[in-house]
């Protein structure tokens, strides 16, 4: 009996899985940002905690990290760096106002200081050829908007990139990028106007196809 | 560019962003109308964005930035995806697919229930019972008007003038008279002949010496002989008996009615003219009458829901009806509260907008019910099946439909249990989406 006891109780300790409850799951999807992101430095449901807003964030940071950084390896490594540095901050209990303009915020400041670190290295070969990868599921017209966005000037690219794919206020966006909201305002609009531009030729035909698509 | 354009631009872009002030609605509008290359720039621009969000929201982080995230941070690796198809059924769909396998399993028990239980079982039962007792009654041959073995089967509420049915007793009945005198007070063994004072519920014999447990009654009514035996319980077989009362098949002739006492026949059977009579379960107020019904509703969502309903209902996942029920067939109305979890979205001032809500609502749908044959050798448990149409309170469609099993403990009082599936459509900016409920419900009937 005793014997019986004592394996059961060893084939259950060696069994616990660092999972999550589905009960904390619908708890967490029921907490805002900021509450995850406190809750991320709790013992025990930190965790659990730290995953939701993985989930919630990283659909936006790892795309903003593509635009700004083509390469697969740089935009993956500055997108993993974000996050740690934001696990770290909960850690550190730093006082965020808004967890999703202060990711962005992060990788922007890493991708600087990339971009700095490797000017001395850079060819212009590679600066030429460089192209955002895109999923494979991406449409004809959106890979056009992504090309069209290599003839924008990093600012106009990135609050347009901030403002049109993730859908960011420009209040926050002004700061995640250490700017004014006016300042953003006036980026965004000649990023736009430039984009339409640009895309004038294809414009009709994608305006066709998306009016097909709605209907 | 003069400053008119620069308004020009930053009332373009504000509408585009959602932020046009009001007061400069007007004025926008009919630049719209105006000129032609401005309606161009902001369809184009509107496009442009439309594009670009409805691409962002198909990227997501992959899976290994995920798992190489986690592992620096000493999280626990994230589960691989599960492949296959049915484990993966299994955990996104287990109500369902239980609510099917026992929809399966009640209707299994419905038709192999109807075909060989109840019916078999007693034409075995009487055959042998029939076999004695010939052997003790001359019988004289049935009327034309007996229905044979054949419609009875169809039809267990067969009544034809001159008929008379045997009666065979429910194990355990130790005081028949008694029994029967109950019978009579809830209508139930409604031999039309037997007693004057039929449903007073005080039955005694008329021929001067009393009834008792023991003795054979013999009573008259309007002239008519009827003759009543004391069951002797070590004879009786497990019969299939519902409500306490039971079964019944067609018999001897009315006219052997006085030769049939125990003494002749040596069995406990019950002789009597029953025209009109009809089996309990088939006067009861279910199959004439109206029922009042309080049901709750315990089911899972779909799409899944991730957010609570916020409002604090007093019946929700409940539903309260009005049924008229006829012989097989019940019509009525049902008026309840659920919550439906809804996921839908669609495109406001140039934004894709995705909405949840789990919302609260009230619906209110007419309903059809069918009852089957009640299954004698479980108890007299009646399986059912039913539809419903109607609507939520908000005008959106609904549709449902449920299987599931009754059983009457009392003649007024039904209990239920079933399946359930509810499906809702609701409209958003000219697209139909759904909500689905499938799940059990529960409740009891009152019938007047």
């Amino acid at each position: 009996m005793s014997l019986r006891l004592c394996g059961r109780f060893h084939l259950s300790a060696i069994c616990v899985k660092k999972t999550v409850p589905h009960s904390d799951s619908a708890r967490f999807a029921r907490m805002s940002d900021i509450e995850l992101y406190q809750m991320s430095a709790q013992a025990g449901s930190g965790e659990a905690a730290f995953r939701e807003l993985y989930a919630r964030l990283s659909g936006k940071v790892h795309a903003y990290c593509r635009c700004v950084a083509w390469k697969h390896e740089e935009s993956e490594d500055l997108f993993q760096e974000a996050f740690v540095r934001l696990y770290e901050s909960a850690l550190q209990g730093r006082e965020v106002v808004n967890v999703s303009g202060y990711v962005i915020k992060i990788a922007r400041n890493l991708w600087l200081n990339m971009k700095r670190d490797r000017k001395a290295t850079v060819d212009i070969e590679t600066a030429n050829i460089a192209m955002p990868e895109l999923p494979h599921e991406r449409s004809e017209m959106l890979e056009l908007i992504h090309m069209a966005m290599n003839f924008l000037s990093d600012e106009h690219r990135e609050a347009f990139f901030l403002r049109e794919f993730a859908d960011m206020p420009y209040e926050e966006i002004a700061e995640a990028t250490n700017t004014s909201p006016g300042n953003v305002r006036i980026r965004v609009t000649r990023a736009r106007e430039r984009i339409r531009s640009i895309l004038q030729p294809y414009i009709n035909e994608f305006d066709t196809m998306h009016t097909r698509k709605n209907s | 560019m003069n400053n008119a354009d620069t308004t020009a631009d930053s009332m373009l872009h504000a509408y585009i962003d959602g932020e046009l002030a009001r007061g400069d609605e007007a004025r926008f509008f009919a630049m719209l109308a105006d000129d032609e290359e401005y309606r161009a720039r902001l369809r184009d621009i509107k496009a442009i964005r439309l594009e670009a969000l409805a691409g962002a929201a198909l990227g997501a982080a992959p899976a290994e930035s995920a798992s190489a995230l986690f592992a620096r941070l000493d999280f626990a690796p994230i589960p691989p995806p599960r492949h296959g198809v049915i484990l993966p059924l299994l955990s996104a769909a287990w109500t369902p697919i239980a609510s099917a396998a026992a929809a399966a399993f009640i209707t299994a028990v419905i038709i192999l229930g109807l075909k060989d239980t109840d019916i078999r079982n007693v034409d075995t039962i009487f055959a042998a019972r029939q076999e004695s007792a010939s052997e003790h009654v001359q019988q004289d041959p049935p009327t034309k008007e007996s229905p044979t073995d054949d419609a009875l089967r169809n039809s267990r509420s067969v009544t034809a003038p001159r008929t008379q049915r045997v009666i065979a007793v429910p194990p355990g009945s130790t005081d028949y008279a008694v029994d029967n005198a109950e019978r009579h007070a809830q209508g139930a063994l409604a031999m039309n002949t037997e007693a004057p004072d039929a449903g007073t519920g005080a039955y005694t014999g008329t021929d001067g010496t009393g009834v008792s447990t023991t003795d054979i009654a013999k009573s008259t009514n309007n002239g008519t002989a009827q003759v009543t035996a004391s069951p002797d319980p070590a004879t009786l077989p497990s019969l299939p008996t519902r409500e306490g009362v039971a079964v019944y098949r067609e018999g001897l002739p009315a006219t052997t009615v006085e030769q049939h006492t125990r003494a002749q026949s040596g069995l406990p059977l019950y002789g009597g003219d029953t025209r009109g009579y009809q089996p309990s379960w088939r006067q009861s107020a279910a199959d004439q009458g109206i029922s009042v019904e309080v049901r709750g509703i315990t089911a899972a969502s779909f799409p899944d829901p991730t957010i609570a309903s916020r409002s604090t209902p007093w019946m929700e996942n409940m539903a309260i009806a009005a049924y008229y029920g006829g012989e097989r067939h019940d019509i009525g109305l049902e008026f309840g509260q659920e919550a439906f979890s809804q996921h839908y979205g669609g495109v406001e001032q140039g934004k894709y907008v995705r909405y949840e809500q789990n919302l609260l609502t009230s619906w209110l749908l007419a309903g059809w019910r069918y009852r089957f044959r009640p299954l004698l050798a479980l108890g007299g448990i009646e399986p059912y099946a039913g539809l419903g149409a109607g609507a939520t309170f908000e005008g959106w469609p609904l549709l449902r439909g449920g299987v599931g099993i009754m059983y009457m403990p009392d003649q007024r009082v039904r209990f239920h249990l079933g399946l359930d599936g509810t499906i809702m459509t609701f409209p958003y900016q000219g697209r139909w989406f759904t909500s689905k409920r499938a799940g059990t419900t529960y409740g009891i009937s009152v019938l007047f």
